[in-house]
């Protein structure tokens, strides 16, 4: 069921495909359940012209349950971990239901990079606080600064 | 339906002349599935869903998936008209796609030619369309309008029988099938799907036995035929659904002996017990709703494959295919399961810390030193490894031997989750300057030998990956 509902969205990818996804694509051949997307930042943030890579490892009873999506290029948001790249977004953990789908998951992280996150329950403490304290200049400096560093140059 | 080469998409009719029909398509799709919808029941919450997907998936959460309020699957109901056009729509789909594709290849080719081959063209197009459709009809549904038009009621009363018998659905001769509706075979003159027909036989039947008996019979000879099975069928009662068991009450014993008498597996450990039972309940409730039931073996077959991919014997997974997520990940778990690899990496840690003695400070002397002269070093090493190892040994003045111990532990630390990280933070920080090119390829590289080298940011992450799903 799993591999043949990804076999589907990778199908409608493919045929009709997301601003917000560059690129959505098993890791590995041999391995449907592991997939690697690239993601733009979000246009007009500081994040803009930022790709970042990710990896969705799906569960075998997807979709009942969510992808684990993480970050692997480093990202710097409150509410990703800069180290691991784990995501914190309600969508990924409690609040998934099977009618959404990788490209919409995807496209909520997106929406998540340009919302600029929930401070309150960071991942990322520095920039959270930064924005905790109201030194928007600073934080929007920093992700501007990690984005360049990492994600630029792709 | 089982051909995942050539799977029925949405997006066939984007580039046709009838591309709206794509949103058509997907109006028919089930959310959770995104297939056409398969015995589509609607929710209290008036969403609609297949009902073995609506069913598994309130079964792991309680509720909607398409608005999140809570609600049972006992409350579900059969949506016959949506089935109705869903089955229609894939009867007239084939027929549809390939005047669709006709038309579109017509022109293009006509705007690659001139403009008056273009309307002789558009004029054959049409043609072509009246004598598709008049060829679809013809093959597929000739016998439909049959169907349609109620003088097939013989027909109908051997499809039913088909379904009690517990075959397979074979479409090419059952014409009610396409038409999808049958008419009561006791003669109360209602038209229906034919697996309504079913629960319809026990109210239509009490509301015969006031009525006299002949008159019952009259539709059809084959009505007698009928009318046993369905007898049968409500004394052993094998389209009853079935419900969850309060599994929390259950012991384990318990619970195995419920399975048992259920004919199902029952080995495994209470959670897989309770897991398996639910998918059963989820299979056999769907399979109740569904217009075409399957054999009790047939769902046992699924049942397998659903042990097979997330059940107890799935791949790579002991036990609970949940616990390669993240969110119920099972520490205990993991950590028996993985004991012996733990327990070789400490033994490892400590031998190499136990022996040499003044290691500690070293390795702590040679992180902060590796940064500084590094480069130089490494050229006197030539050992060809990895710059980090090789610039600690060229410090330690020794052999290649003495490079990987002092390695050794530094990754052991990596690999369990302590304070000795904070070491690594200072690497890369002194690093991060002169590595920002490096620091991307790092995604792509491999071995955990190399990782201390990389920034931080990379180890975790490899270190799941590596140990969860057997390698990349």
């Amino acid at each position: 069921m799993a591999a043949k509902r990804l076999i589907k969205e990778l199908d409608a990818y493919h045929s009709d495909p997301s601003p917000a996804v560059a690129i959505l694509q098993p890791a590995d051949d041999g391995d449907l359940l592991h997939l690697t997307a690239v993601l733009l930042g979000p246009q007009e943030t500081a994040y803009e012209g930022g790709t970042f890579t990710l990896t969705l490892a799906v569960p075998p009873n997807y979709p009942a349950a969510p992808p684990d999506i993480r970050f692997r290029t480093p990202c710097c948001h409150p509410n990703v971990n800069f180290k691991t790249g784990e995501i914190c977004l309600d969508l990924l953990k409690g609040s998934w239901t099977p009618a959404y789908g990788l490209i919409s998951t995807l496209e909520a992280v997106q929406q998540l990079l340009s919302a600029g996150g929930n401070p309150d329950s960071p991942y990322n403490l520095d920039v959270a606080r930064l924005m905790r304290e109201g030194d928007l200049v600073g934080a929007e400096a920093l992700v501007r600064f990690y984005t360049r560093l990492y994600a630029w140059g792709r | 339906m089982d051909g995942a080469f050539d799977i029925p998409d949405s997006t066939d009719w984007l580039n046709t002349p009838l591309n709206l029909l794509s949103t058509l398509e997907n109006a028919l799709h089930c959310q959770i599935c995104k297939e056409f919808y398969d015995t589509p029941m609607t929710t209290s919450c008036c969403h609609t869903f297949c009902s073995k997907c609506i069913r598994t998936s309130l079964s792991t959460d309680g509720k909607c998936p398409a608005c999140r309020t809570a609600d049972q699957a006992s409350k579900l109901r059969n949506n016959w008209a949506l089935q109705e056009v869903v089955l229609a729509f894939l009867a007239a789909r084939p027929a549809a796609l390939g005047v669709a594709r006709k038309e579109r290849d017509a022109l293009e080719e006509a705007k690659r030619g001139t403009k008056s081959g273009k309307r002789k063209r558009a004029v054959l197009d049409s043609d072509d369309v009246a004598q598709m459709e008049v060829e679809g009809r013809s093959t597929r549904r000739k016998s439909q309008r049959i169907a349609a038009s109620h003088g097939s009621q013989p027909e109908a009363i051997d499809e039913v029988d088909d379904s009690d018998a517990g075959s397979t659905f074979e479409p090419e001769h059952e014409e009610p099938i396409d038409d999808g509706l049958v008419e009561c075979p006791l003669g109360c003159g209602k038209r229906m799907k034919i697996e309504a027909v079913e629960p319809h036989l026990d109210r239509c039947e009490d509301e015969r036995k006031q009525a006299s008996r002949s008159q019952s019979r009259t539709p059809l000879s084959n009505g007698l035929h009928r009318l046993p099975n369905t007898n049968n069928s409500s004394t052993t009662k094998p389209q009853d659904r079935i419900s969850e068991f309060n599994y929390s009450l259950l012991n384990e014993t318990k619970l195995r002996k419920k399975l048992e008498e259920a004919s199902i597996p029952a080995w495994g450990p209470k959670q897989l017990l309770i897991k398996r039972h639910t998918e059963w309940v989820n299979l056999w409730n769907a399979n109740c709703d569904s217009s075409r039931p399957r054999s009790k073996r047939e769902l046992l077959q699924e049942l397998d494959t659903w042990e097979r991919t997330q059940g107890g014997r799935a791949p790579g997974v002991n036990g609970l295919a949940s616990s390669v997520m993240r969110k119920d990940f099972d520490g205990v778990g993991w950590a028996n399961k993985n004991r012996g690899d733990f327990a070789k990496l400490i033994d490892q840690a400590k031998r190499k810390h136990g022996s040499p003695g003044t290691e500690g400070e070293g390795t702590g002397k040679n992180v902060d030193e590796a940064g500084q002269d590094g480069t130089t070093v490494k050229s006197l090493e030539g050992a060809g490894d990895i710059p980090p190892p090789s610039g600690q040994s060229a410090r330690a003045g020794e052999e290649n031997v003495e490079a990987t111990d002092l390695f050794a532990p530094r990754r052991d630390e990596s690999m369990t989750p302590s304070g000795e990280q904070h070491h690594d933070p200072h690497n890369n920080h002194t690093r991060r300057p002169s590595l920002p090119i490096d620091v991307t390829p790092a995604v792509a590289g491999s071995p955990p030998r190399k990782v201390p080298m990389f920034r931080l940011p990379e180890v975790p992450v490899r270190d799941v990956d590596a140990d969860g799903h057997g390698g990349h």
